[in-house]
Parts: C-alpha cells; sequence; structure tokens
C-alpha cells in the first residue's frame, strides 16, 4: 500500500525520529512505512493521520495512491 | 496520580519523547538483566553449598524470578511498536519450530542409536540461539532494506 507519508513528514520539517517519538513508534517503523515495507495497523494509520491533521484517505491510498 | 515525567512528556519533541521511551526501555532491561544474573550467581552458590537453600526457598525464588520474567516481557511487549511486536513474534515462531525440530530430532535419533541421548540445557540452548539469529536477522534485514 502506498503513501504519502514522506512528503508530508517533509513538508511539516520533521525528521523521522521526531514523528516516531509523535506517534509513539520507533523510528525504523516510520521508516519501514515509508518505504512501503510496512502495512501500519489500522489504529496506527489513524494515529498518523491525526497528526497531520488529515484524512486518513490522504496519507494511505490504494497502489496508486 | 500522573507523574512530573509525564506531566512534562506532552510539552518535549517527538525526538526526545522517542529518546526519552528508549532510554526507558533499555534501562528497565539492564535492571531485568542485572536481576537475572544475580539470581543466577545466587542459584549457583547455594547449589556449590555456599549458601543454605531450602525447598520452600527455592520454590518461592523460583516463582519470583518466573513472575519477574513474565512481567517485563508483558510490560514491553506492550511497550514497543507494533513492528517490534511482529519482529518479537516471527522470531519466537522460529524459536518454537527450532525447539520441536530439534528436540524431537534428537530423541528421534537417540533411540536408533544415532545420537547420544537428549540433553535438555543443549536443546534449550540451541532454541535460545535459533530464536535470537532470527530476530537478529529480521532486524538486519530491515537495516539494510
Amino acid at each position: 500500500m502506498n503513501n504519502r507519508l514522506r512528503l508530508l513528514r517533509a513538508e511539516k520539517g520533521w525528521s523521522q525520529a521526531e514523528l516516531a517519538g509523535r506517534i509513539d513508534v520507533s523510528r525504523q517503523a516510520v521508516n519501514a512505512i515509508e518505504t512501503g515495507k510496512h502495512d501500519p495497523s489500522l489504529s496506527l494509520a489513524f494515529r498518523i493521520a491525526r497528526e497531520f491533521a488529515l484524512p486518513i484517505e490522504q496519507v494511505f491510498g490504494g497502489d496508486d495512491a | 496520580m500522573t507523574s512530573p515525567e509525564t506531566n512534562s512528556t506532552s510539552s518535549l519533541s517527538g525526538e526526545a519523547r522517542l529518546r526519552q521511551r528508549s532510554r526507558r526501555i533499555r534501562n528497565v532491561w539492564i535492571a531485568a538483566l542485572s536481576v537475572g544474573f544475580l539470581s543466577g550467581m545466587a542459584f549457583g552458590l547455594a547449589d556449590g553449598g555456599a549458601l543454605p537453600l531450602s525447598p520452600a526457598l527455592f520454590w518461592t525464588l523460583l516463582a519470583l524470578v518466573a513472575g519477574g520474567v513474565v512481567a517485563v516481557n508483558v510490560w514491553f511487549i506492550r511497550r514497543v511498536d507494533e513492528l517490534e511486536v511482529m519482529d518479537n513474534l516471527w522470531a519466537s515462531f522460529v524459536g518454537v519450530i527450532a525447539h520441536i525440530l530439534i528436540g524431537a530430532g534428537w530423541v528421534a535419533a537417540a533411540a536408533r542409536g544415532y545420537a547420544p541421548a537428549p540433553d535438555v540445557l543443549a536443546v534449550l540452548m540451541a532454541t535460545l540461539v535459533v530464536t535470537l539469529i532470527a530476530y537478529l536477522g529480521l532486524k538486519l534485514r530491515r537495516r539494510l532494506g
């Protein structure tokens, strides 16, 4: 599943560690999600979307998102 | 009641919160491993006759160690993120499969006279080594991409 996490994070000027601390996961988890190696659980996906104040579908999409 | 640490957490940056969380997890593991090491030394001294250890005291200490091990591991799994839980789950799964194969394989080989009688401690150590290799392999794969 593709996502816009790296782009959104760059817009905020956050490092992976900064985002990781904000959503209560490890930096490796943020990296794995950004590179598409890990699809987050629904609760984590909602937490990420909430951190960016965006609807979940604007962060995570289908294969062509 | 919230601790002063909890109150100040919300004002910390994400990176500071991440560092704080990592430090807390590391400190708990260091404390747990230290207690485990000291317990092992105490049992070793008792086995050597240097410390008196009655059956009641032995079972009490063993129950405390077991309770502590369970408590620390449950705390750890509840504290870490889903990726870490997944890595632990996979490594444990590999460990269980290895334990069954090594144990059953050794028993079968010994029954046919192809190997000496199974050694419980050796099977346990082999299981731990395989589990650790599986865990480190997962971490390495994630790091290398």
